[in-house]
């Protein structure tokens, strides 16, 4: 097992320690950023609440197998937890707490994403905390952020996309809200509690003292959709849903080539374009039509103009249509799926995947991350932790304890390495 | 977030000094999350027209087309100082090199290339200052195929992944509204921003930041990812499950397998213990008639009704709020998440503020530069002559 005294001693986050709390996407995802980095981050569990992606009935696991140990080899575990050490601690005991409080004292950052209150449940507030280490920063990514009258409220991303204002101006024009299974606020989540813990840890090192940074991932989703408030309240209109299509220019939408769930996406963004694709599209009686010569007038007619394109790209393959598009010079591009992401040629040549040898799931190729670092490698080569596979090493490096003690804390059911509660069968499916 | 009262510690990006040569939306949502941490952000515009995102709106009544008064420019650009500069001349580029020397970062946003061709690229300016981080933002990565491949946000959110996994499936395939491309590729620019700086700062070493908007998107939806690799599925778009119509909206009443039970004991409609729902396999092998009855449920009851009859137990039940919804959410109120801001032309608005908190404070936002507000004052402090800056700007016009 690799630790981090394998990390280049410049790495950005080299001496950093974190002890991360994150459960499901949004806090994994952080702690995954800064380990990749260079941090020391440690994923601390308990047996009995442990991260509750280990432990789905319809889990994916490789090959659709569950295998010996399932909470090792989830795949939605094993994606977000990368470059960590694993702990696994029950909180709820008082000894589990003390030790807790011992890595805290030791530490520069607590990242957790429970409901709110937990931690204090826990006895481990940030005030707490904060007494036994001034220096630490406390990361506390919530549905509603920690104060107001619905701060004890619980979602997934996939509801906050509802509650957040996401599909406010998400949707099919006239039909029920489309539907996301996509999460994307804890993305987004993720990707700011990582950047927002560095910002506090700054002023930390600065000021010698600690902060506590309190995120709303529902105010999260309404800041990335601020634009549309600024309309509502400029304007006193507030927008709706228009499907695919752009609030300014026209034609843009998605049109289905030839196979099985192919299509092209396009943006005509002046009236030059237009002409072009006139060209393109060998509809010169569209290039002339007066009512279509400005945005405005394209606007008005978008279902007609979608009609000639979907009537021009039908027949075609979307390599074909993408590629006809491009040679004009037009903004083009297929809608990709994850098959076809992960034999881009892009991605290909930018080494975005990141092969990882796990020893109970075996080799595989992991997404990346959206930024590369000029000297800095943060390809890590280091799986997600085996369930409570540093329990040892840790306490004894960290908290110089005996192999003795240890085996106390075994024995007590302080510390473990096999998750409680276990929901999967012996045939659970791969599939989701 | 203001550093100026006494009483109150610094910002957490205090003292920090960027150079921000950033338009459109990306990389001007990047700079705003620095200005709203405490960073002196200093955004470079071309004189006369300046960022073009001023020229989109929404506007005001009596603004339309005025580019001060722009609804989206002001809002990704709060906290900013203006100096216009115009890059294609020798005078231009000077003035950015000299400010870049003194700056702690840098962030760029042009099409990869454009840089250097300016004689700014990252070379030139670490030869000025060595540890300086340049965070470069473009739609697919400074190399690679597709480098030069034009894009809009429709074009990115196609090809990142994302479009595949939304909407029905007996419509296309569907885009989120806005641009949520770019605010993820102007966060990731964030992030990657504080991880250079975090080193440049603890190790003394610069370095250049090549942030990909299209791997924003890639890494972005796990589970389909990992889903293919791990079982070789490939996940599609699906019908809207567990979303019903109700008085006022819509509502989502999506719970998980173990929240079933207590679902059915704040619905409280005898029909849901019937064994035909009795787990998650079958209630998706009879949704049909599922949906009739909590359709039936969901019909007469208002949305804020059904929010809070599943919050109140525990459940994460949702509706879809619609932009008015939240502009007047209690929730919202009580955190003073919307904050008036004013602005010497366009006047004052609410703006949607900042989604973080540090010790319970609200990073105050500022409000958007005039096009070349601080041209004088930010040269002038950087120690440009008296000439040098007549020169900009007569150049600029101004």
């Amino acid at each position: 097992m690799t630790s981090p005294s394998s990390v280049p001693s410049d790495a950005p986050l080299a001496g950093i320690r974190v002890l991360d709390l994150g459960m499901f996407w949004a806090g994994p995802y952080s702690g995954r950023i800064l380990g990749e980095a260079g941090a020391d981050v440690i994923k601390v569990e308990s047996q009995r609440r442990s991260d509750p992606l280990r432990m789905q009935a319809r889990g994916l696991f490789p090959g659709g197998e569950p295998g010996e140990r399932p909470w090792n080899r989830s795949g939605m575990v094993n994606e977000r937890n990368r470059a960590k050490r694993s702990l696994v601690i029950d909180l709820t005991s008082e000894e589990g707490s003390a030790i807790f409080k011992r890595l805290a004292a030791v530490s520069d950052l607590v990242i957790e994403n429970y409901s709110t209150g937990v931690m204090e449940r826990f006895g481990l507030g940030y005030e707490t905390l904060h007494a036994v280490n001034p220096k630490l920063v406390m990361v506390s990514i919530t549905s509603q952020g920690l104060s107001g009258p619905e701060s004890a409220y619980v979602s997934y991303g996939t509801t906050l996309e509802q509650n957040g204002g996401l599909f406010a101006v998400t949707g099919y024009p006239e039909r029920t809200p489309g539907f996301s299974s996509l999460a994307f606020p804890d993305p987004m989540g993720g990707m700011t509690a990582a950047g927002m813990a560095l910002a506090a840890l700054r002023m930390a090192r600065r000021t010698g003292c600690g902060s506590h940074v309190d995120i709303s991932q529902r105010e999260m989703t309404t800041h990335f959709v601020g634009e549309a408030f600024m309309e509502a309240v400029m304007t006193d209109t507030a927008p709706v849903p228009i499907g695919n299509r752009h609030p300014r220019f026209a034609p843009q939408g998605v049109y289905q080539c030839s196979g099985d769930d192919r299509w092209v996406t396009l943006t005509i963004a002046s009236d030059d374009e237009w002409a072009v694709l006139c060209d393109v599209i060998a509809r010169g009686d569209l290039a002339t039509d007066t009512r279509l010569a400005t945005v405005d007038g394209r606007r008005d007619h978008h279902d007609e103009i979608d009609d000639a394109l979907r009537a021009w790209a039908g027949p075609l393959d979307v390599d074909d249509s993408v590629g006809q598009l491009r040679a004009a010079d037009l903004m083009a591009g297929p809608v990709l799926n994850s098959a076809d992401l992960y034999a881009d040629e892009q991605l290909d040549a930018r080494h975005y995947f990141e092969t990882i040898h796990d020893p109970d799931a075996g080799t595989h190729r992991y997404i990346g991350r959206p930024f590369r670092i000029s000297g800095v490698s943060l390809e890590s080569g280091r799986p997600t932790p085996l369930f409570g596979g540093h329990n040892e090493e840790l306490l004894t490096e960290l908290l110089e304890m005996t192999a003795d003690e240890v085996a106390g804390l075994e024995e007590r059911g302080v510390i473990g390495d096999v998750p409680e509660g276990l929901r999967v069968g012996p045939r659970g499916n791969g599939g989701s | 977030m203001a550093t100026s009262q006494p009483d109150l510690p610094p910002a957490p990006l205090d003292g920090v000094r960027v150079l921000d040569l950033t338009h459109y939306i990306a990389g001007p949502y990047a700079t705003k999350w620095l200005a709203t941490l405490g960073a002196d952000v200093v955004k470079v515009e071309r004189p006369s027209s300046g960022d073009p995102l001023r020229a989109a709106g929404p506007f005001p009544p009596g603004g339309e087309g005025d580019r001060e008064q722009g609804g989206h420019f002001l809002y990704l650009n709060t906290g900013k100082r203006s100096v216009a500069l115009d890059l294609a001349t020798a005078e231009g580029r000077d003035a950015a090199l000299h400010l870049a020397a003194q700056s702690d970062v840098v962030i760029e946003s042009f099409a990869p290339g454009r840089l250097d061709a300016f004689g700014l690229g990252y070379e030139r300016l670490a030869e000025a200052n060595p540890a300086l981080v340049l965070t470069s933002i473009s739609n697919f990565g400074q190399d690679g195929p597709y480098r030069d491949v034009r894009a809009s946000e429709i074009v990115i959110f196609g090809m990142g992944g994302l479009m595949s996994l939304i909407g029905y499936d007996d419509e296309p395939p569907l885009k989120f509204g806005g641009y949520q491309a770019m605010y993820m590729g102007g966060l990731s620019a964030l992030t990657a921003t504080m991880l250079a700086l975090t080193r440049a700062e603890l190790h003394g070493a610069g370095s250049h930041v090549d942030v990909s908007i299209f791997e924003g998107m890639v890494s972005s939806h796990f589970q389909s990812m990992v889903q293919y690799e791990y079982t070789g599925g490939v996940q599609r778009r699906t019908r809207a499950m567990m979303v019903f119509p109700c008085s006022d909206g819509f509502a989502g009443l999506l719970v998980q397998e173990h929240q079933w039970q207590r679902l059915i004991e704040v619905l409280d409609v005898p029909e849901l213990r019937d064994e035909r729902f009795a787990t998650g396999l079958q209630r998706r092998e009879n949704y049909g008639e599922l949906e009739a009855i909590l359709l039936a449920w969901s019909l007469p009851r208002t949305k804020q009704e059904i929010y809070e009859a599943g919050q109140n137990a525990g459940l994460p039940f949702s509706f879809f709020a619609t932009v008015d919804d939240i502009l007047v959410s209690p929730q919202y109120e009580a955190r003073d998440f919307f904050a008036p801001v004013e602005h010497p032309v366009a006047g004052t608005y609410r703006y949607p503020g900042s989604p973080v908190r540090f010790d319970g404070r609200v990073p105050e936002a500022g409000r958007a530069p005039l096009l070349g507000e601080h041209t004088v004052e930010v040269l002038g402090a950087a120690g440009l002559s008296a000439s040098a800056i007549a020169a900009i700007s007569e150049g600029n016009g101004s």
